[in-house]
Formats: structure tokens, C-alpha cells, sequence
């Protein structure tokens, strides 16, 4: 088990490598592989460090929020092999980021006061992020009793140094809400469903990223 | 009678010698003037350890020698102590030396992952040196003034007209998710308009569309006289500005808009650039012609 110093170093790698892969996939320099295998190296770590815990350090929370989102949507930026070369190495990350968050039950979290409404409120009417997924549609009722829950969430949880493994995993889910965003257009041909989800996912990242 | 004058003599002599006995010591025993030069930058400033001694007077008592000897006892120990001193200083700039030589070598092997590749080192060696060679690039080929600003135009865009925001609608879009969001195929945009400070970002833009799957194109890039802009305008690649505007919800530093900003030079310019600010410089075939 590697002592703090040690941890705080491993994530400052992480952070710098994340860096250094998005702002050269941003400004149209492609995908850089170094970066990529140190994100994937430092990840590896991860899981196996925290394991057993239920919480997980806020930074590297952050990334794990954001990174697979980011990805896939640089991947639409390229053609051909290098956008298939993102997003392989996005679904990679995806799988390691689920891994690392792993062997905690959600039902744990429910328990807790402070999350008992927004499982509740995203449980409700068949689960909110299922039926996105299934191309029933936005739920703009039931996404703003989320947004509440989760906005009276984020007050609270801006002080913790950790954050619980299933509530970021939620958060993976809102913030990968704009990549329903395609899907609805390409997909299931409502524009305006994915117009209303493009117009949900701006204000939950607001929230809980800007 | 002579008995009872010669006691009172006596007495008289040993009164007068009481009363002088102060007029024959030394009359300045200064400590703390003996200097040496101490060099501080490109100011020579000089520290007092001990004195110089001065004496007076013809008759030195063995008290006034004691003085002497004690006086050189605590100039030998003000010297011990100086030495001392500066023993201690250059010790601790060998120390630091040498912590800032294992800080480089550890923030190089953080950085590789590998703490003893010399392979490593001079990949990083040879990255820090591309990336001076990026920044002088920049340089040469950044306005000088500061008043200007490069943005590459869509087809559909006309100049002569002025340059609009996509969504100036769209008051709730902060500058750092503008910056976040921008780039991204789905953004719906906001009420700013991106420009860069940088030719060489705007060449890059103009030959390859980010938005576009990178395909080829040869877009039109026009040169923004800033003075002539009369809508608030944000230098993100200024510190200050960064501060302010590149910051998360909870008004904390959001490294990683900071870096996108930095990375393509950017400045915003809210809701439009009137025509008179705009003037075309081409497309970048036309450019190398």
C-alpha cells in the first residue's frame, strides 16, 4: 500500500497526463500515445490501490467524471483510423474507470441521508438514465427533481477531500448525458428530445464540472 | 605635629590618586566595527563582527589589560561565531543545491514514470526544447502590439458585415465553458466569439477543420485590429483574466480550460466585431502564394 506522498505524486501524474492527452487531441495535434499509456498505467494503479475502500480522492474523481465524455467527443473531431484509435482508447479507459469503481453496492450509498433523494428521484418511473438509454425520451419533470437532489449534493460534498465510488458514478452518467445528444439525432431521429437533453446536460455540467 | 602632617599627606595623595584613577583608562573600547564584505547580489554590504581599539591616556593598570584580554577573548569568539555562521550558510547552499538536483531528477523520472531511464530524461530534455522552440514560433508570429487577433471564418461568414456570436442568447454560457464546451461537434454555442492571438494556430485551423473530422480545407483568416472592437473582449492567455474567468462553478482554477486557452492563444470577444475591426487577409493557399 503506498503511503500519501506517494499517492499525491501518482495522482499528479494522472492529472498532467489527462492534460496533456485532451489539450492535444483539442487543438487538432491527434492522439498522443504516452499520454494515454501513463493515464492507463496510473488508472491500473488505482484499482488495485483502492480496492477495498468506498471512497476515492476528488481529483482523481474529476478525471474519472470527465475523461471517457471528452474522448469519445474528440474521437468525432478525427476520421478514419485516428478517430478509431480514440475511441478505442476511450472504451479502454471506460472499462478501467468501472473497474476502479467497483465492489461498492449503491445500495450502501442509499442509505445515506444525503443521497436518499436522488436515488430515489433517478429509481423513479423505470430509472431516469434507462430510459434515455432506450429512446424513451427526456423526463423534464424528473430531471428537475434530480437537479435539485443533486444540486444540494454538490454544496454539501465541496468540502470532502473523497468522494463515495457510487456517487461518482452517477456523475459519470450526467456528464456523459451530451453523448445521448447523437443519439438522438442519428439514432432515434428526435431532434428535439436531443435538444432538450443537450440544454439538462449544460446545466449539470455547470454544476457539477464548470 | 610632623607625624599628624605627614598621615595627612598621605591620605591627601591617596584621595587625589582615587579621584584621577578613571582619566587613565582607555577612553573607547568599541565592539562590533570590525567588518568584512559580505556579497549579496551585485551589493557588497558589510557585516560587523568587532572593533577596532583605541587608547588614551599614559598609564595602563593591570584592570585596563584585562579589559584587553577580555575584549580579544569575545573578538575571538564573534570571529568563531561568524565562521560558524557562514559554515552554517554554505552548508545549507550545498543542501539546497543539492535538494533542487533531486527535485529535477524526480519531477523528471514523475513525469517518465521512470526515475533512472537517461532515454527518459532526454525525451524530456528534447520536449522542453520543442516547446521553446513552439513559444518562440508563437512569438514571431504574435502582433507585437497586442492589438491584434487572428480568427479563421466559416463559408457562410462575411466579413464586410462583421463577425456575430453564434448564440448571443445564450447569456448563462460562463467564458470557461465556452472555452470547455467549444470545440466539442455538439456545442450549441454562446454569446462569445473565439479568435486567436496566433497566426500559426489560425494557419493550422484555417488548413485543417477540428470540426470537421480534420479534413482539408483552406479557410479564409482575417486580422482583428482590437482597437477598432468596441464590445468587452478577454485575453484568456492573460493570468489575471485567467484568474477571474477560467475557474469551476465553486470559483476554483480549472487547469484544464487554462491549458485549452493557452494551448490556442485565446481571446473572446462577445456578441459581434464590427466590419471596420475586420480586415481579410486571405486563405492560407493564397498566403504561401
Amino acid at each position: 500500500m503506498a503511503d500519501n506522498i506517494e499517492i499525491n505524486k501518482l495522482i499528479a501524474v494522472l492529472e498532467q497526463s489527462e492534460l496533456n492527452l485532451l489539450v492535444d487531441l483539442r487543438t487538432g495535434d491527434g492522439f498522443n500515445e504516452k499520454a494515454y499509456e501513463k493515464v492507463v498505467e496510473m488508472l491500473t494503479l488505482f484499482e488495485k490501490e483502492w480496492k477495498e475502500v468506498s471512497s476515492i480522492p476528488k481529483e482523481v474523481a474529476t478525471i474519472m467524471v470527465e475523461l471517457y465524455g471528452e474522448l469519445y467527443n474528440f474521437s468525432l473531431n478525427y476520421s478514419g483510423e485516428e478517430s478509431e484509435r480514440i475511441l478505442k482508447a476511450a472504451k479502454n479507459i471506460k472499462r478501467l474507470i468501472e473497474e476502479c469503481l467497483e465492489g461498492i453496492e449503491e445500495a450502501q450509498l442509499e442509505k445515506n441521508q444525503l443521497f436518499t433523494k436522488l436515488f430515489a428521484y433517478i429509481n423513479e418511473d423505470g430509472h431516469f438514465f434507462e430510459k434515455l438509454r432506450s429512446g424513451k425520451g427526456f423526463d423534464d419533470q424528473q430531471f428537475e427533481k434530480i437537479y435539485e437532489a443533486l444540486e444540494s449534493i454538490m454544496d454539501e460534498v465541496h468540502s470532502w477531500e473523497t468522494l463515495p465510488k457510487a456517487f461518482i458514478t452517477i456523475l459519470i452518467n450526467f456528464y456523459e448525458m451530451d453523448l445521448f445528444v447523437y443519439t438522438y439525432q442519428e439514432e432515434f431521429h428526435q431532434e428535439e428530445e436531443a435538444d432538450k437533453i443537450y440544454d439538462a446536460y449544460e446545466r449539470v455540467f455547470e454544476l457539477i464540472a464548470g | 605635629m610632623k607625624k599628624y602632617h605627614l598621615s595627612g599627606i598621605i591620605a591627601l595623595l591617596m584621595f587625589i590618586s582615587i579621584c584621577f584613577f578613571p582619566f587613565f583608562q582607555p577612553t573607547s573600547i568599541k565592539a562590533g566595527e570590525l567588518s568584512f564584505p559580505i556579497y549579496s547580489g551585485e551589493n557588497v554590504e558589510t557585516t560587523y563582527i568587532a572593533s577596532t581599539v583605541t587608547t588614551t591616556g599614559t598609564d595602563i593598570e593591570e584592570t585596563f589589560w584585562d579589559s584587553v584580554t577580555e575584549w580579544f577573548d569575545d573578538v575571538g569568539e564573534n570571529i568563531d561565531t561568524a565562521l560558524e555562521s557562514i559554515k552554517e550558510v554554505f552548508g545549507a547552499i550545498v543542501s539546497y543545491i543539492s535538494e533542487l538536483i533531486t527535485t529535477v531528477d524526480n519531477a523528471i523520472g514523475l513525469f517518465t514514470g521512470n526515475d533512472d531511464s537517461t532515454d527518459e530524461i532526454d525525451d524530456v530534455n528534447d520536449t522542453l526544447d520543442q516547446a521553446k522552440d513552439t513559444i518562440d514560433e508563437i512569438d514571431i508570429s504574435e502582433d507585437t502590439t497586442g492589438n491584434s487577433v487572428y480568427r479563421v471564418l466559416r463559408e457562410d461568414e462575411d466579413p464586410t458585415k462583421g463577425i456575430f456570436a453564434k448564440a448571443p442568447e445564450r447569456e448563462h454560457i460562463t467564458i470557461a465553458g465556452h472555452v470547455n464546451n467549444g470545440g466539442k461537434k455538439n456545442f450549441k454555442g454562446s454569446k462569445y466569439i473565439s479568435t486567436t492571438k496566433s497566426l500559426e494556430v489560425a494557419l493550422k485551423n484555417a488548413t485543417s477543420n477540428i470540426m470537421d473530422k480534420g479534413s482539408t480545407h483552406d479557410l479564409r483568416i482575417v486580422k482583428i485590429d482590437l482597437s477598432k472592437v468596441t464590445n468587452t473582449y478577454y485575453d484568456l492567455t492573460n493570468p489575471k483574466i485567467q484568474e477571474k474567468y477560467l475557474v469551476n462553478s465553486k470559483g476554483e482554477p480549472w487547469e484544464k480550460v487554462r491549458r485549452y486557452a493557452n494551448a490556442s492563444r485565446e481571446l473572446l470577444v462577445e456578441y459581434e466585431i464590427p466590419a471596420a475591426a475586420i480586415k481579410l487577409l486571405g486563405r492560407p493557399s493564397e498566403l504561401q502564394e
